[in-house]
């Protein structure tokens, strides 16, 4: 008997163990672990105004406009509560260097924000009926310069995610200051809307004047409702790896790289000790040698440490006797493709520890070579510096045909698109001259996506060969399911197709323009004809999405498909992890249907056979 | 007074910038015979407005004499009074993916997308595209190079369009259809026609309702051609023949009975029936390198003196070239002649205007051409004055009849001194492009003169069929004493009246089989060398260029010089002397090297070239190895490949 409870737990132990250990190994492949603002009570905060609360989850009812309590329990911070006087909410702890990520809950009208070190202040307001650029647009600094931001808000009542790389000012020994505060960047629900601000003095509303090395984070008062929850953090307290003894060595070049011991054996042309590791420059555009460069670091701290690397070419790179990157170092590579970043975490110990880094220009494309440090503690930057000339900037960017709104028509533009991962071949993006964009899929018929911001960029299609004809969104993409739209199902609970199926003729007839140039794309399935129409309003930001059908049998329709999907008190849709609204309430005959699909649930319609209309509207 | 003289000059500049022969004279190659040819044919810029980037897909004249202009960018242009000095231009349609073509037909514009052939209808009369119907799709695989043109529309309303293969290093067909042509009713049905399409740029439906289209040089395909093709044809590149199990397939031939023989086309078609082999080759760098539209002259009589004869584009070359082609025994030959060139960007597209005018639609972005610009609208407009030229050349079963557009000088035109004739081949195998090949003199045995100085026959001794036969009348003047504007031609011999080849064979005076010797290209490491001082390796980027500016090295050093080819078309090296002329001198003398270009690998024999390499095909390299100069200056690493040497050109820098 004790044998067997014995093996039970050995083998429950190990069965835990190694989970836990695969969890860590993804999450080492992706980031370094950050710390967390537990919020499963106020113990992380000074003692402030009773209004602050901890609970499960806040919605919003869109009716009234108000935020309230949804579910009880905890990971959410919140100033729901009623009180007499509504204060700051100030964190014990106190930062320096901070990258700071949380999502945010903004209720109608909330004028609000997030002071770094109590004293420089990141605005945090409901700005999503803002039209123009503007200063008050959330995730812009409250400062002295009117230095205006795109308006990446999303609506009241959704969760948005807000990224903030933020800098101390430095003194010196004597206490003077000899750098000011700094936001490296500001990303507002994935969009970069700041980068490279300096800021002179503290902000209006800062509770301290005084400037200092460490500082609270302070959440302002405000009698509007805000909440937040996941709300983590990295202290920055490390600036560099501090490279010494560099020697460049420009070597011959080699047919294959095994490892750190076979790149240093290749034969030396020259070399040179360097400050700094500049392979651009230090290597000719002659593309036949490597250059490698070896030295050592001062690594700060016994932590993880992520490295990534994007190269035009080939690229190696160890640290002590570890291989990190070793990639297209052959002579004979050459990529066809964009290159993409590498990106490996590696932990290494405090102390001195040597490094090879090499770079291979064998490729006749465009010469590129960034790579980045980044540690626990320790805030990402370049451990390369490189001069490239404008021009060869633009093009490494890709990025200087650019197709902009017109400001009384919408227009559109037929592209390849990258949808998940995969090049769609018959897509068209449509933007309204509110900023409300979105793309379709001409050949499935589908909406693949939808977004808030500029155009598209067509560098792609139109620089050169075009060897992508890819199109790509001025803005951070909301993407949809990408199946087909629409489909015959049995019954409700028939699997939703995922690829065109056998025996149904889908024929594409194109699309008719209204008088503000706006398609409406026309199909037929069976015979049966439907047509789509997405349009814009000039009061929010949503886009209605019109939907005509003329059926035998009638249609089914799925809405769009995520994690989870709740209903607000007012029968709004909320969808999460795409974290949009879906309004329903327009068509009285048809009720959408909540299904599963695997671990997430689905929205569909049933359309009813003849001719049909439904509409509803897509909210973000 | 001041002010006046200011205002005249300025008038007088505007003008001249309006109706200014628009051949650039220093970027032209070959700048004698364009400003020969200038007095026949005049080249006109059509303005564009600066924000408008007219990269010219298709070209089509609506009913009330618009021009409606296509693009890349996936726009459709309406050019109102496109022939006058102030031409106006208003978008009709946008937003569309890769215009590269365009018809109007009943009121409305259709033009294929990358994706679909497209109707554009102007339903409310504003001048601006409403409906967008789509006629038909087809899929694509996202390769680049799957170009899909069209449509041209047959008197029934029918709409071909063309789809360029998918290339990946070598041609593929990697989506339903492409390589293939495709003939789609109006309703959107369609059927499919023929295949072994390579880069199909152009196609015509001649006047008696025949189908016609213009190939690019590429795997399988030796040089360009105009073939006539006909439903359930092969015309040579396998790729598309994957799709031959469709049921709809009008031919069951399958890629596997495909071999790479090395024969030419012409001997293998006589084992696969399909292979349908070209109505008239058009030899590369001679008469063009990536050829394009198709147009016929149609004008009765008023574009000059070759009435029924083709028009056919060139991009690379930035010219236009004649096609005279007639039918024997049931299949289409003839003759290609140099017409017009000097344009100033890649030749795409051609619609005659109202007033007899060619428009002339061009792009080169991506490949770079003679024509430097990226894009340009010109017209090519008769002076009214006609040029002395073989007006035609007519197969006979020992010879030849040429017709000449003014009577010939008897005397020299009897003279059989004056004719000098080969003919040779191209080889049909998997490989990217072809030599010339079994290159062998003819002779003109007698020249009978006729009457009235417009006709010659020619009896032949050496003509062999399958081949084309190549004549050139140099020194041959009219009786007013103007030479040939092109004395050169070449004949596509598939057929004689008759059916039997009645030319004697030449038993003697064959071309001798020498060996070329090229020493100045080494492509060991000679035995005597100890070490090499610098290895360079030097790549290409699209645009015809190479990826470095400049390269240095010193003086006296052994070096090795790699040429790695990413490209998907063919260069060379060559190491040239110093001066600022030299590259275009050198890229002048290997364009003249005609026929002998390819064999010579485009490197002329001059004192100018130090070193060389061959030329090196799509994916390849070679390296060569020299010892550098002894003097230090400034030299010269070119790409003598006819075209290219503009801009294929890197400093090499001897210290």
């Amino acid at each position: 008997m004790k044998n067997k409870l014995l093996i039970y737990l050995f083998l429950s132990t190990i069965f835990a163990t190694t989970h836990c250990f695969a969890q860590e190994e993804k999450l080492k492949k992706e980031e370094l672990k950050h710390s967390t603002i537990e919020l499963t009570n106020l113990k992380a905060f000074k003692k402030s105004s009773k209004n602050w609360m901890i609970t499960k989850n806040v919605s919003i009812n869109r009716k009234e406009n108000k935020l309230i309590l949804s579910k009880k329990g905890k990971g959410v911070l919140t100033n729901l509560k009623r009180s007499k006087k509504n204060q700051n909410l100030i964190s014990k702890q106190e930062h320096g260097n901070i990258e700071l990520e949380f999502d945010v809950m903004l209720s109608k009208g909330v004028q609000s924000g997030i002071y770094l070190q109590g004293r420089y202040k990141v605005l945090l307001n409901d700005s999503w009926s803002n039209t123009k650029n503007s200063i008050q647009n959330i995730g812009n600094i409250e400062q002295q310069k009117m230095i205006t931001t795109q308006n990446m808000a999303k609506a009241p009542g959704l969760w948005q995610h807000v990224k903030i790389v933020f800098q101390a000012p430095k003194f010196d020994t004597d206490g003077n200051k000899i750098r000011n505060a700094h936001f490296e960047e500001i990303v507002v629900n994935n969009n970069l809307v700041l980068q490279n601000i300096a800021i002179l003095k503290p902000s209006l509303g800062a509770i301290f004047t005084k400037e200092v090395a460490m500082g609270p984070l302070v959440i302002q008062a405000t009698n509007k409702a805000i909440a937040f929850k996941n709300i983590r953090y990295k202290l920055n307290t490390f600036s560099s790896l501090q490279p010494e003894n560099i020697l460049s060595e420009v070597k011959k070049s080699p047919k294959e790289i095994e490892n750190t011991a076979s790149l240093l054996e290749l034969k030396t042309i020259r070399k040179k000790n360097v400050k700094t590791i500049s392979p651009l420059t230090d290597l000719k555009k002659n593309a036949k040698n490597l250059i490698v460069y070896s030295g050592t670091f001062n690594i700060p701290e016994n932590a993880e440490y992520l490295f990534t690397m994007f190269v035009s070419g080939g690229g190696f790179m160890s640290i002590g006797n570890q291989e990190i990157f070793n990639f297209n170092m052959s002579s004979s590579g050459h990529e066809n493709t964009i290159p993409s970043p590498q990106k490996t975490t590696i932990h290494l110990k405090q102390g001195k520890t040597p490094f090879v880094i090499a770079y291979n220009k064998n490729s006749t494309r465009n010469r590129a070579f960034e790579l980045y440090a980044e540690g626990e503690h320790l805030q990402r930057y370049s451990l390369a510096t490189y001069k490239t000339s404008k021009k060869e900037k633009e093009i490494n960017d890709m990025h200087f045909i650019v197709l902009k709104h017109k400001p009384d028509r919408t227009v559109v533009q037929r592209s390849f698109l990258m949808h998940k991962d995969y090049k769609r071949t018959h897509c068209i993006s449509v933007g309204h001259p509110q900023n409300t964009n979105y793309s379709y899929d001409l050949a499935v018929g589908s909406l693949l996506q939808i977004w808030n911001g500029g155009f598209v960029n067509a560098t792609h299609m139109w620089y050169g060969r075009g060897a992508g004809q890819l199109a790509f969104p001025e803005g951070a993409i909301i993407p949809f399911h990408g199946d087909v739209d629409f489909a015959f199902l049995k019954n409700e609970n028939s699997i939703w197709p995922t690829t065109i199926p056998e025996g149904i003729e889908l024929e594409q007839k194109g699309y008719e323009f209204d008088e503000f140039k706006n398609p409406t794309f026309l199909r037929e399935i069976n015979g049966d004809k439907i047509a789509n129409k997405f349009t814009p309003s000039t009061s929010e930001r949503k886009l209605t999405r019109e939907i005509t059908t003329d059926s035998k049998n009638g249609v089914w329709h799925k809405i769009t498909e995520a994690d989870a999907i709740e209903i607000l008190p007012d029968g709004t849709y909320l969808i999460l992890n795409q974290n949009i609204f879906i309004d329903f309430s327009g068509n009285k005959n048809i009720q959408p249907i909540i299904r599963s699909k695997g671990k997430g649930k689905e929205l569909i319609i049933k359309i009813p056979s003849g001719k049909q209309k439904v509409n509803y509207d897509i909210i973000w | 007074m001041k002010n006046t003289y200011k205002h005249i000059f300025l008038l007088f500049v505007l003008s001249i910038s309006q109706i200014i022969v628009a051949q650039n004279k220093k970027k032209t190659l070959n700048k004698e015979q364009a400003e020969k040819e200038s007095e026949f044919y005049k080249i006109v810029n059509v303005p564009i407005p600066d924000d408008i980037v007219l990269e010219v897909g298709g070209l089509a004249l609506t009913d009330d004499n618009k021009l409606g202009v296509a693009t890349r960018r996936g726009e459709i242009w309406l050019i109102d009074k496109p022939t006058s000095p102030k031409p106006t231009y208003k978008l009709f349609a946008q937003g569309m993916h890769e215009t590269l073509g365009l018809a109007y037909k009943d009121n409305s514009f259709f033009a294929s997308q990358r994706g679909e052939l497209t109707q554009y209808i102007d339903k409310d009369n504003d001048g601006e595209a409403d409906v967008l119907k789509t006629i038909y799709s087809w899929p694509l695989s996202g390769n680049y190079h799957e170009y899909s043109y069209g449509p041209k529309i047959d008197k029934d309303g029918n709409m071909y369009v063309h789809m360029n293969c998918t290339y990946a290093g070598k041609a593929y067909s990697k989506a339903k259809w492409r390589a293939w042509l495709l003939k789609i009713t109006p309703e959107g049905k369609m059927t499919p026609i023929a295949t072994g399409f390579r880069g199909p740029v152009g196609f015509t439906i001649a006047p008696n309702g025949d189908f016609f289209y213009s190939e690019n040089q590429g795997d399988w395909i030796g040089s360009g051609w105009i073939t006539h093709v006909e439903k359930g044809d092969f015309v040579g590149n396998p790729a598309g023949l994957i799709w031959t199990d469709e049921p709809n397939s009008p031919l069951k031939l399958k890629p596997e009975t495909i071999k790479s023989d090395h024969l030419s086309m012409y001997e293998y078609a006589k084992e696969v029936k399909e292979l349908k082999t070209p109505a008239v080759w058009l030899p590369h760098t001679i008469l063009g390198i990536s050829t394009s539209d198709i147009l016929y002259d149609t004008t009765g009589g008023k574009f000059g003196p070759f009435e029924g004869q083709q028009l056919v584009g060139d991009q690379g070359q930035s010219k236009i070239v004649r096609v005279f082609s007639e039918k024997v025994n049931g299949v289409y030959q003839g003759a290609a002649f140099g017409f017009v060139e000097g344009f100033s960007s890649g030749i795409l597209r051609m619609v005659w205007a109202k007033d007899n005018s060619m428009f002339v639609g061009m792009t080169s972005r991506g490949w770079g051409a003679t024509g430097r610009k990226s894009y340009g609208l010109q017209r090519l407009v008769w002076t009214g004055k006609t040029p002395f030229e073989i007006k035609t050349m007519k197969a006979l079963d020992d010879g030849f009849e040429l017709e000449f557009t003014k009577p010939v000088n008897k005397k020299m035109a009897k003279d059989i001194v004056n004719y000098k004739m080969a003919t040779f081949t191209y080889k049909y195998h998997e490989e990217y492009g072809s030599p010339i090949v079994d290159k062998k003199n003819a002779m003109v045995h007698k020249a009978e003169v006729s009457k009235d100085g417009l006709t010659v026959k020619l009896t032949v001794h050496g003509m062999r069929l399958g081949y084309i036969h190549q004549l050139a009348i140099p020194n041959l003047t009219s009786t007013n004493g103007e030479l040939l504007l092109h004395n050169t031609g070449y004949y596509t011999l598939n057929q004689v009246p008759g059916g039997e080849l009645k030319s004697h064979q030449m038993t003697m005076l064959m071309e001798g089989t020498k060996k070329l010797e090229q020493p100045k290209r080494i492509t060991k490491k000679p035995t005597s060398w100890k070490k090499i001082d610098q290895k360079i390796t030097l790549g290409t980027v699209p645009g015809l260029k190479f990826n470095l500016e400049k390269i240095e090295i010193k003086r006296n050093q052994k070096i090795q010089l790699t040429l790695t080819n990413n490209d998907d078309m063919l260069h060379n090296v060559v190491i040239m002397k110093p001066g600022v002329d030299t590259p275009d001198t050198v890229g002048t003398m290997a364009l003249q090297l005609g026929l002998d270009g390819p064999e010579m690998n485009y490197v002329p024999d001059s004192d100018l070239v130090l070193f060389h390499s061959g030329i090196v095909g799509p994916e390849s390299k070679e390296s060569i190895y020299f010892t550098a100069p002894s003097t230090p200056g400034q030299y010269w690493i070119v790409c003598t490949f006819p075209g290219h040497s503009f801009t294929m050109r890197t400093k090499l820098i001897v210290k």
